[in-house]
C-alpha cells in the first residue's frame, strides 16, 4: 500500500493520531469520573470528541455509537449560531432542530485558541436523566410536539469568555426536575471540555500550529482512505430492504423504514426512499440521528477498526426526504428517534448490505433499547427521584455462531444499574433479572435471548414512561432462520397481568410491578442444520 | 548463611533471585508453561546442585505466579456451581449488559465461570438495608445439595443480594452445604463484602473456581520442595503487592491473579525508596507487553475495578495498565498508508528477525538493532546473539515503500511504538488526574531501558531511573514487599450520620479478622501497621475515591479525624478532577483496613559475576540525529557516583539502557542509574 500522500508522513500520522485520540479519551474519562448522575457514572451514557477549526470531527472517545456521527452536527450548529468565538466560550445545546439529537442529550462545544487564533474545538455529549417536559425522565412515549418533551436549548454561550451566565443557568435548572444533579453533570461536562482545551494547547505548543492543523487534516484523509479501501473490496450493486417500527405511541399504524443501498466503486449511497412521513408520536429522527445510525452500520460492516471521524463518513452519501420519519421537521417530537428509530435504521441498512454481501450477513438484533423512566417522590428522603434505564436483549445470529444472550446491540452500549445500587437509591425493588428462555429466533445459529427485569414500586405512587419497540414486529432472521420473539411490557397489579403498549406512560401504585421483557435476536440459517451439541447444550442450560 | 529466594514465572523465563548479606544473585531459566511447577522445582534443584545455596540455608521463599491468571484465561478452572437469590441466576452472565467491542458485529462474550445449568436459586431475599424479606429456604437448599452432588461439582460460590450488609443467609447456606458436600464453598460476603452484585458474583465465582486449581499447584510445590529439604512455607505475591502464605492463597486465589506484575511494581517501589524518589511512573516492557503503574508518595496506586479475561475481579489490586507493545511488536503499513506497530507480536518464537530463529517480519527489536542500540557480538538475555543483517532485511520491508533510509524507518518504528506507550502512561497518569512532570519514570523489563528516555521526553518527565536488576525486578520485588492483608465492608451512609464509635466498631471487626489471620502465619503482632481508608464520594455521585485517614491517636478515630478525612476527600477530588464541592454531603461507601508487616529484606546490591566488557566506541542513531559516536559501557562495572554522559549505550546481561546526547546522570552505590532528562 502506498504511504500517506500529503505533507504529514506515515510516522507523524500515526503518532499524532494517537495523541489526539488520547485527548478525547481523557476528556471522557474525566467526564465519567466527575459526573453526578448514575446515568453518566454507572451507565456511561456520554461521549467526547475533538474537532478541527472547521468543525470536522477528528477523534472520538468510543462509548456510545449513537453519539458518533451526530456530534459534528452540534459543532456545525454552534459555529453557525455563535459566529465569533472568544477564548473561554462554552456553547451548550440540546435542540434537535439546531444540532442536537433529542432533548436529554445535552452537548457542550468549546473553541480552542492559541492567542487569538482558533485552532480546534472540543465537545462532549451526555444523556441527562431529566430535562423537564411532561413526564419524569423526559422520555414520554405519547407526546405530539417537541414542546412537551422538555426544555429546548438552542446553541447558547453558557460561559462567555470564561464567565458563567448565572441567569441562563437558573433558567435551565428551573425547568428540570432534579436541578442539583443536573448542575453536577453540567459542571462535569464543562470540566471535560477544560481538560480537552488544555491538552490540545499543550500538543500545539509541542508540535506547532501548522503541524497540528496538517495532522488533523491528514487524520481525516487517512480514515477516508481506509473507508474507501474497504468499500472498494465490496462488490458493486444495489439492494433494498424494508422493516418497520411497531407504532408511534399515538396511533396503531406500523411505520415503514425503507432503504435503498448502492455500492459503487469506493462509495456507498444510502437512500431512505419509501420511508414513512414524519409521525405524530415521538419516534421521529432528525437527520443527525439518521446519519449516525448509517455511519455506525457501514463502519461496523466495512471495518470496525477504522478510526471514527468525519473523514470516514465522506464516502457515504445519505438521501433522506425532509419531513420523513428519518429527517423530521419542527415541531415533531423526537425523543425516541435517537433511541428506537436509530436501531431500525441499522437493521434495514445491515439487511440491505447482507443481500449485497451474503457472506457477511447476520440476523437482526433485538432492535430496541427498551427505554424505561420511573419518577416520583422517594418516601425515604421526600425528594423527587428519576431512574432511567435501557435494557439489553438478544443479539442476532451470525454466519458462524449464535447471537449473544442478553446484551446491548448496535446504537447503544450503556451499562445497567446494579440491582443493589438501584434499590439503595430508588424506592423500587427488583424482583427478577434473568434471561427469557426460548426467545431467540431458531436457526442453524439461533438468535440471542431477551431478558426480563421486573421492578416493584415501593413509593406511594410513581409515573413510569416506556419507549420500546419490537412488541409487534419481530426481529428478522436470515438465510432461513426464524425471527426473534417479541418483547412485552406488562403491569402486574394484585397478581393480574395487564399488557401495556410499546410506548406510553402509566401510574404505578405501591406494590405494582412493571415487567419489561425484551425481544430475542433473529436466527441465522435453517433450524434443521443446527448441531446436536448446540441443541443439547441449550436444553441442558434451559435456554430453549 | 540464610538465603531468601524470590521466584517469578513469566511467559518465557523463570526469573530467580537469591539474596543474602553479600548481595543479590540473578538467574534466568526457561519456563515450562505445560507444568509451571516443574520448571520452578528444576530451577531450585539446579542451583542446589551447582552449590549456589544449600536447601537448609533457605530462610524464606517467595513466589510470583501466573498460574491463577492462566487458568482463568484458558478456561481451565474447576467445575463450579453458584447459589444465588431467586430471580438472579443470570446476573453472572448478563453482567453489565454491554459488549466489549462496540462496532464488531462478530463480537463474543466470554463463557461465564459457571454454566447456566449449575446456577441455582434460593427464595431468600434481603432488602437494601440488609433486613430479611424472605428467610433462607432450607428445603430448597437440600434439593440443591443433592443436585450438586449429582453434578460432581468441585467448588461452590454463594452470592445473595445485599449479603454485604447481612451475611447470615450466606453463612447458613454454607453450613448446610458443607455438611453434605466435600468441596470448598466460597461466600461473596467473605471475598468481597461490597455492593454491585455482578462484580461481587464474578469475583466470588472466580475465587471459588480457582481454589481447587491453586490448591493442587501449591501442594505439589510444597511437597516437592520439602523433599529437597527447603523448610519454610512458600509465600505468594498478591495482586495488591503484599505476600501471603501459600495456605491463605489457596483459600482466596482471587487475590493472586496479578501476582507477577504486582511484584515488578513492588520491586520498582523499593528501588524508588532507596533512591529517594517517592513519586514514580513504572514501565515494565518485555517482549510482548508493556505494564505501566503509578506510585505516589511511595504508595502504589490501587484499583478495585480490575478484570482478568473480561471477568471482573473487584478485590483491591495494584493498578496496572497493560498494552500489547514490546520488543516483539511487528511493524506494518496499513491500507490507509500509516505506519503501525503491533498489536501482532513475533513473540518468543520465532521472535524478532535479529534473533535468527526464523522470524522475518520487522519488529521493534529489529529497529533497535539497526540503529546500534543492541550490539551484535554481545549476548542478550545471557546467551542469545544478534544477527544485524537479518534485522536490516526485515526493516527494509518498511523503509522501501516509505522511501526512507533503513535508519529513518527504524527511528519511525520506535516513534510509533513510543506513541502507544506514551498513551498507556497517559491512561494511568493524566486520565487519573496526575501530572507526569511531578514523577520519575522507572523503567525495567528486558526492553524498558531502551525506551525510557524517549518516553520520559514525550511526557516531560524530568527523571529516568533504571535499576541494576532491571531485567529481573519482579523476582527482586518478591523479597522486598510487605506481608499484608486488605479487609473492607460496605457502609453506604452519609459521613455526617457516622460516629467515631460506630466506625471503630466496624474497624475492630476487620482488625480482629486480620490479626487472627496474620497470627496464624506466625507474624509478630507488635510489628504490624494498620492503614485505614474509605471509599468516599459526594452524595448522589456514584464514583468513589479511596482516601486514607491517619488517626491522631493510634488506632482510634475521633470526630476531628473524621472532619480531616472529609477535607482530604475534597482536596483529593479537587486535585484529581479539578473541582470540589465543599458544601455538599459526603458519603462513606466502604470502610477499608490494610494490615501489613514490614519486609525482612535489606540488600538490593547485585553481585558481579564473570568478566567485564572493555569500553569501546561505536556509531549509534538517536531520535532526531544521524549516527553519533557513542560510548559502549558495561554497566556492571560502573562505580558508585560514576557520571554518565550521553551519547552512550549501557550494556547489561538482562537489559540495555540507551542514553541519547544531551542526557546526563549518575550511578549510585546500588548500581541504580538516575538520568536527568532536560
Amino acid at each position: 500500500m502506498n504511504p500517506a500522500p500529503n505533507r504529514v508522513d506515515a510516522i507523524s500520522l500515526e503518532v499524532l493520531r494517537n495523541a489526539i485520540s488520547a485527548i478525547a479519551d481523557e476528556m471522557n474519562a474525566n467526564l465519567v469520573r466527575t459526573a453526578y448522575s448514575p446515568n453518566i457514572k454507572e451507565r456511561r451514557d456520554c461521549s467526547s470528541a475533538v474537532f478541527d477549526a472547521h468543525g470536522q470531527m477528528v477523534a472520538q472517545a468510543e462509548s456510545i455509537p449513537v453519539h458518533l456521527g451526530a456530534m459534528p452536527y452540534s459543532v456545525q450548529a454552534a459555529i453557525r449560531h455563535v459566529k465569533a468565538f472568544a477564548p473561554g466560550d462554552v456553547v451548550v445545546l440540546n435542540d434537535p432542530y439546531a444540532g442536537g439529537a433529542h432533548l436529554p442529550d445535552i452537548t457542550f462545544v468549546a473553541p480552542v485558541f492559541m492567542d487569538d487564533r482558533l485552532i480546534a474545538f472540543v465537545a462532549n455529549r451526555a444523556h441527562h436523566a431529566d430535562v423537564g417536559g411532561k413526564e419524569p425522565g423526559s422520555l414520554a412515549g405519547d407526546t405530539v410536539e417537541i414542546y412537551q418533551e422538555g426544555l429546548r436549548i438552542p446553541p447558547i454561550r453558557l460561559w462567555e469568555e470564561g464567565t458563567l451566565h448565572e441567569d441562563l443557568l437558573q433558567l435551565i435548572l428551573a425547568n428540570v426536575r432534579t436541578p442539583d444533579e443536573r448542575w453536577g453533570d453540567l459542571r462535569a461536562q464543562k470540566a471535560g471540555c477544560a481538560i480537552g482545551i488544555e491538552r490540545l494547547r499543550a500538543l500545539c505548543l509541542r508540535e506547532g500550529e501548522a503541524v497540528l492543523a496538517d495532522a488533523m487534516a491528514a487524520v481525516l484523509d487517512y480514515s477516508e482512505r481506509r473507508m474507501r479501501h474497504q468499500i472498494a473490496q465490496l462488490p458493486d450493486g444495489e439492494a433494498s430492504f424494508e422493516d418497520a417500527l411497531d407504532n408511534d405511541g399515538i396511533s396503531d399504524d406500523r411505520i415503514p423504514i425503507c432503504v435503498h443501498v448502492k455500492i459503487q466503486g469506493d462509495r456507498i449511497g444510502v437512500d431512505f426512499r419509501g420511508t414513512a412521513k414524519q409521525v405524530r408520536g415521538p419516534v421521529n429522527a432528525v437527520l443527525a440521528v439518521t446519519a449516525s445510525a448509517t455511519y455506525f452500520a457501514i463502519r461496523a460492516f466495512a471495518d470496525p477498526d477504522i478510526p471514527p471521524n468525519s473523514g470516514c463518513f465522506r464516502p457515504i452519501e445519505i438521501t433522506a426526504a425532509e419531513g420523513s420519519v428519518v429527517n423530521a421537521c419542527l415541531p415533531a417530537p423526537v425523543v425516541g428517534g435517537n433511541l428506537e428509530t436509530s436501531q431500525r435504521i441499522v437493521d434495514v441498512i445491515l439487511g440491505a448490505l447482507g443481500k449485497l454481501v451474503p457472506e457477511q450477513s447476520m440476523a437482526a438484533c433485538q432492535g430496541s433499547m427498551n427505554n424505561l423512566a420511573i419518577g416520583g417522590l422517594d418516601p425515604r428522603t421526600e425528594k423527587p427521584f428519576t431512574l432511567y434505564e435501557t435494557m439489553a436483549g438478544g443479539f442476532g445470529g451470525r454466519r458462524t455462531k449464535d447471537g449473544i444472550d442478553g446484551i446491548h446491540s448496535h446504537m447503544t452500549n450503556t451499562l445497567n444499574t446494579p440491582v443493589e445500587a438501584l434499590e439503595t437509591s430508588y424506592p423500587l425493588r427488583v424482583e427478577r433479572y434473568e434471561l427469557r428462555p426460548g426467545t431467540g429466533g431458531e436457526g442453524q445459529f439461533r438468535g440471542g435471548l431477551g431478558i426480563r427485569r421486573d421492578m416493584t414500586c415501593l413509593a406511594e405512587s410513581a409515573r413510569v414512561s416506556f419507549l420500546t419497540d419490537r412488541r409487534l414486529t419481530r426481529p428478522y432472521g436470515v438465510e432461513g432462520g426464524e425471527p426473534g420473539a417479541l418483547g412485552r411490557n406488562v403491569l402486574i397489579r394484585g397478581g393480574q397481568e395487564v399488557d401495556l403498549p410499546s410506548k406510553g406512560t402509566a401510574t404505578l401504585h405501591q406494590g405494582d410491578t412493571i415487567s419489561i421483557q425484551t425481544p430475542g435476536g433473529g436466527g441465522f440459517g435453517l433450524r434443521s442444520a443446527r448441531s446436536q451439541a448446540s441443541i443439547e447444550r441449550d436444553q441442558r442450560e434451559g435456554r430453549i | 548463611m540464610a538465603k531468601a529466594i524470590g521466584i517469578d514465572i513469566g511467559g518465557t523465563f523463570i526469573d530467580l533471585v537469591v539474596s543474602d548479606e553479600s548481595g543479590l544473585r540473578l538467574f534466568k531459566f526457561a519456563s515450562t508453561p505445560d507444568a509451571p511447577e516443574r520448571g520452578v522445582l528444576e530451577a531450585l534443584d539446579t542451583l542446589i546442585s551447582q552449590g549456589v545455596f544449600a536447601a537448609a540455608e533457605v530462610s524464606r521463599i517467595a513466589h510470583g505466579s501466573t498460574v491463577a491468571t492462566n487458568a482463568l484465561l484458558e478456561g481451565a478452572w474447576a467445575r463450579t456451581a453458584l447459589l444465588t437469590t431467586r430471580g438472579f441466576r443470570d446476573v453472572l452472565e448478563i453482567g453489565r449488559q454491554n459488549r466489549a467491542h462496540l462496532y464488531d458485529l462478530n463480537v463474543d462474550r466470554p463463557d461465564p465461570i459457571v454454566s447456566r445449568d449449575l446456577r441455582f436459586e434460593n427464595s431468600e431475599r434481603l432488602d437494601s438495608r440488609g433486613q430479611v424479606l424472605r428467610g433462607l429456604d432450607e428445603a430448597e437448599l437440600d434439593a440443591v445439595a443433592s443436585s450438586l452432588i449429582d453434578a460432581n461439582v468441585e467448588a461452590v460460590a454463594v452470592m445473595f443480594l445485599f449479603s454485604y450488609l447481612n451475611p447470615e443467609h450466606e453463612r447458613a447456606a454454607r453450613d448446610l452445604l458443607e455438611s453434605k458436600l466435600g468441596c470448598p464453598i466460597t461466600l461473596s460476603s467473605d471475598v468481597l463484602p461490597e455492593f454491585r452484585e455482578y462484580e461481587r458474583a464474578s469475583t466470588t465465582a472466580v475465587c471459588a473456581s480457582l481454589r481447587p486449581v491453586i490448591e493442587r499447584y501449591m501442594r505439589n510445590l510444597a511437597l516437592k520442595s520439602a523433599d529437597m529439604g527447603i523448610a519454610p512455607e512458600w509465600q505468594i505475591m498478591q495482586s495488591n503487592g503484599t505476600v501471603i502464605s501459600a495456605t491463605q492463597a489457596q483459600n482466596e486465589p482471587v487475590r493472586i491473579l496479578l501476582s507477577g506484575p504486582a511484584a515488578g511494581v513492588q520491586g520498582a517501589k523499593t528501588i524508588g525508596q532507596l533512591t529517594g524518589c517517592l513519586n514514580l511512573i513504572t514501565m515494565d516492557l518485555g517482549g510482548t507487553s508493556c505494564d505501566v503503574a503509578l506510585i505516589q508518595e511511595g504508595e502504589i496506586g490501587q484499583t478495585t475495578t480490575g478484570a482478568v479475561g473480561e471477568h471482573p475481579v473487584a478485590v483491591r489490586m495494584n493498578e496496572i495498565h497493560t498494552i500489547g507493545a514490546g520488543g516483539g511488536s511487528i511493524a506494518w503499513i496499513d491500507e490507509g498508508g500509516a505506519l503501525r506497530v503491533g498489536p501482532r507480536s513475533a513473540g518468543a518464537v520465532p521472535g524478532p528477525a535479529c534473533y535468527g530463529r526464523g522470524g522475518q517480519l520487522p519488529t521493534v527489536s529489529d529497529a533497535h538493532a539497526v540503529l546500534g542500540h543492541l550490539l551484535p557480538d554481545l549476548p542478550l538475555g545471557g546467551s542469545l546473539s544478534l544477527d544485524i543483517q537479518k534485522a536490516k532485511d526485515a526493516i527494509r520491508s518498511i523503509a522501501e515503500p516509505l522511501g526512507l533510509s533503513l535508519e529513518r524507518a527504524a527511528l519511525g518504528i520506535l516513534n510509533v511504538a513510543d506513541a502507544a506507550m506514551e498513551r498507556a502512561v497517559r491512561v494511568i497518569s493524566v486520565e487519573r488526574g496526575y501530572d507526569p512532570r511531578q514523577f520519575s519514570l522507572l523503567a525495567f523489563g528486558g526492553a524498558g531501558p531502551l525506551h525510557a528516555v524517549s518516553i520520559a521526553r514525550r511526557l516531560s518527565i524530568p527523571q529516568v531511573i533504571v535499576p541494576a536488576a532491571a531485567g529481573v525486578l519482579s523476582a527482586m520485588g518478591l523479597l522486598t514487599c510487605e506481608v499484608g492483608r486488605d479487609y473492607g465492608r460496605s457502609i453506604l451512609r452519609s459521613m455526617s450520620d457516622l460516629s467515631p464509635s460506630s466506625l471503630m466498631d466496624g474497624l475492630r471487626d476487620l482488625e480482629a479478622r486480620g490479626l487472627s489471620e496474620l497470627n496464624a502465619e506466625g507474624i509478630d503482632e507488635t510489628t504490624l501497621r494498620r492503614e485505614i481508608s474509605g471509599d468516599l464520594r459526594y452524595l448522589g455521585q456514584s464514583h468513589e475515591l479511596n482516601v486514607r485517614i491517619t488517626p491522631g491517636a493510634g488506632f482510634e478515630l475521633s470526630a476531628v479525624d473524621i472532619e480531616t478525612w472529609v477535607e482530604s476527600f475534597h482536596n483529593e477530588h479537587e486535585s484529581r478532577f479539578g473541582h470540589a464541592s465543599r458544601d455538599e454531603g459526603v458519603e462513606l461507601v466502604a470502610l477499608r483496613l490494610r494490615i501489613t508487616a514490614p519486609p525482612a529484606f535489606s540488600q538490593p546490591r547485585v553481585r558481579l559475576e564473570g568478566q567485564l566488557l572493555t569500553h569501546r566506541e561505536m556509531p549509534v542513531w538517536f531520535n532526531g540525529s544521524g549516527p553519533v559516536v557513542s560510548q559502549v559501557i558495561d554497566r556492571r562495572g560502573l562505580e558508585s557516583q560514576a557520571r554518565i554522559v550521553g551519547p552512550a549505550v549501557l550494556w547489561g546481561i538482562d537489559a540495555t539502557l540507551i542514553v541519547p546526547p544531551g542526557v546526563e546522570g549518575m550511578c549510585d552505590d546500588m548500581g541504580t542509574i538516575v538520568l536527568e532528562v532536560a
